[in-house]
């Protein structure tokens, strides 16, 4: 089956009759339904083999196997872990079973905590021989459905889709689904949104045969509800015309179970659109009993393609991680050739005629470069600031701190003086300029005996480029 | 048969996907020391392009030398007796070195022996504006004990020329710009 179809078949057989729904589903999301007309020639041949249309346009067909023909069950597991859970409760279904495990095909379709925290699981089990007499039924009927679905899990999810549970009505929180085919009634009951069972009564309905049905009927409920409590009852009366059979059933049946009465409205393609809907639509419960040998073929070929396409993807994922690889290789090393290149071409600009050993460019091309400046770096000085803008400040510094130098020897990065000042302090503020100007200044005084004037030495470093 | 095509599609997927899984793996640790190889080159090639930048630098210097119409520095003695009077500057020839294409730094002494200070500056402006121009590389003053302002100046200047020494080596300049030679 594709993995999300967009149209889906479904077709239900009660009573030798068939009812075909075709439904599709939008882009959005958005599902549409119409009930096929029996003599309607894609009613009566839903794509049959189930592999062109399907595979090619993404269709879908579903049917279902009767609740009488399988079985639901909730197994207690006394196990906390799902993982290790999953693995006992086969044996645990193999011990409920009056057959072998092996006779039958069976699925785990909700799983959920019990209180006391371990997993309680819902499976869904029907024996070979049942599904295989189920889908001669179909084939009978000229279609082959991908998807073999169970009657009260689909009933289940439908009203629960078409009726939603109301949370507001606390005084009813269980449910009761009677659906009354033309052959056989089935009763499935739950609390809230979670599916209880499924029980199936084979009686024919009649107005007259009313107490035997109702006694039947409440034997089963008195098993699977508590005494007393409030019951949601929803009617599907698959057959025209039995609204007071409906309406009878629920009279007495509200006695011991008191609740409203809903009547599904479209109830002969009830079954039919609960099929399509889960087709077509995620959501829980869902089931198909079609596995093992008796997988569909469209089935098996599109798990085949998905396979096929998977292995593809990862044979493709595997050639592209190679590639990448070798092509990050082959760059990386394009790019380190290429630096090697660049290397080898300015060394050999800058060393021109001199054979420099591969690694050792640096220290060789620092070598001649050593030998090269001495030759040409007076040309780059001759455009290095002059001294002589320093010499007049260092002059004019001499003058506003009223010194007077004595001599004065300045080199580029070197400055002496010496000189007398006046004022102890006025070789202080010589200091201070000589500092503005970028120098560090060393300054000595002598202690002016018989002389009136201070006497310094400077010796200053630095002073700019 | 077609499970079996299915299962060797899967298996040589498998094998393929680990295959480059491998690859990736020894490529990565490849790449690694390929990339430390790459920094290493980098930082090389950088420290030639900052060496290559210098010499860059000092043949646009150069070159700026080249076009120049006269190579040979200005005679320090004509600037002296141009900028400074009353005093008679000494000049020495302190170092002559040969540079690169033909091109000569020549490092002179000028010695005021009795100048007045504040003349000096328009000598030092004078020699620098020259081209080649002249630059102080070093300068000592002594302030003369006898009167204010006057000073011996020793200056020490360098150019860079062609065609033969400035000043003809040493030489005095006489207060007339005639200049002497000493040796």
């Amino acid at each position: 089956m594709p993995s999300r179809p967009r149209v889906c078949y479904g077709m239900t057989l009660a009573g030798g009759g068939a009812v075909t729904v075709r439904a599709w589903r939008s882009s959005g999301g958005t599902m549409r339904q119409t009930v096929l007309a029996p003599g309607d020639a894609a009613a009566r041949h839903p794509p049959a083999d189930g592999l062109a249309e399907s595979v090619r346009s993404g269709n879908a067909t579903a049917g279902c196997l009767a609740v009488q023909e399988s079985l639901t069950l909730w197994l207690n597991s006394p196990l906390v872990s799902r993982v290790k859970a999953e693995k006992v409760l086969p044996s645990l279904l193999d011990i409920q079973l009056p057959f072998p495990l092996e006779d039958c095909i069976y699925r785990f379709v909700e799983f959920r905590r019990t209180p006391e925290g371990t997993v309680s699981a819902l499976v869904c089990a029907a024996r070979r021989t049942a599904i295989q007499a189920c889908l001669e039924r179909y084939q009978a009927q000229g279609t082959d459905p991908m998807l073999l679905d169970h009657e009260g899990l689909a009933l289940w999810t439908q009203s629960l889709a078409e009726y939603p549970v109301d949370s507001r009505r606390r005084q009813t929180p269980y449910r009761v689904l009677i659906y009354l085919a033309n052959d056989h009634t089935t009763l499935v009951i739950g609390c809230g949104e979670r599916y209880g069972n499924a029980h199936s009564l084979q009686m024919p309905i009649s107005p007259t045969a009313d107490d035997g049905l109702v006694n039947r009927l409440r034997l089963i409920l008195n098993a699977g509800l508590p005494s007393g409590v409030g019951v949601q009852w929803l009617f599907c009366i698959a057959r025209a015309g039995e609204r007071t059979m409906a309406e009878m059933l629920h009279r007495s049946l509200t006695r011991d179970w008191p609740g409203p009465l809903t009547l599904i409205k479209e109830p002969t393609s009830f079954l039919a659109r609960a099929l399509c809907e889960r087709a077509l639509k995620r959501g829980p419960l869902r089931c198909n009993l079609r596995q093992q040998i008796f997988t569909h073929a469209a089935v098996r070929r599109a798990a085949d393609a998905r396979a096929r396409a998977a292995a593809v993807g990862i044979l493709v994922a595997g050639l592209l991680l190679a590639g990448f690889s070798l092509t990050s290789r082959l760059l990386g090393e394009r790019q380190f050739n290429r630096i090697k290149a660049e290397i080898a071409a300015v060394a050999s600009e800058l060393a021109p005629g001199m054979t420099i050993p591969y690694g050792r460019e640096i220290p060789e091309v620092q070598k001649a470069w050593e030998k090269q400046v001495l030759l040409t770096a007076p040309f780059l000085d001759a455009f290095a600031p002059s001294l002589a803008p320093r010499l007049a400040a260092v002059v004019k510094a001499g003058q506003a701190s009223a010194v007077r130098f004595e001599t004065l020897s300045l080199r580029r990065n070197s400055l002496a003086l010496t000189g007398v000042a006046e004022d102890w302090d006025q070789c202080g503020e010589l200091e201070q300029r000589l500092k503005a100007l970028g120098y560090t200044v060393k300054l000595e005084r002598q202690e002016a005996v018989a002389e009136t004037e201070v006497r310094f030495t400077v010796n200053a470093e630095g002073g700019g480029p | 048969m077609k499970g079996n095509t299915l299962l060797v599609l899967q298996a040589c997927a498998l094998a393929i996907f680990l295959t480059g899984i491998l690859v990736s793996i020894v490529t990565i640790r490849q790449n690694l020391g390929l990339s430390a190889k790459i920094r290493g080159k980098k930082e090389t090639l950088s420290q030639l392009a900052a060496i290559k930048q210098t010499r860059d630098r000092h043949q646009a210097a150069l070159r700026v030398f080249e076009s120049l119409s006269n190579a040979a520095p200005a005679a320090l003695a004509s600037l002296g007796h141009a900028a400074v009077t009353n005093a008679t500057p000494e000049i020495r020839e302190r170092e002559s070195r040969n540079l690169t294409a033909g091109w000569t730094l020549h490092q002179m002494e000028v010695v005021f022996s009795e100048v007045e200070l504040n003349q000096i500056p328009c000598f030092l402006h004078m020699a620098e504006n020259e081209r080649p121009p002249w630059r102080l590389v070093e300068c000592t003053l002594a302030s003369s004990r006898q009167a204010d302002g006057f000073g011996r100046v020793t200056l020490v200047m360098e150019a860079v020329g062609k065609s033969g020494k400035p000043d003809g080596g040493r030489q005095t300049a006489d207060k007339g710009g005639e200049s002497t030679v000493k040796r």
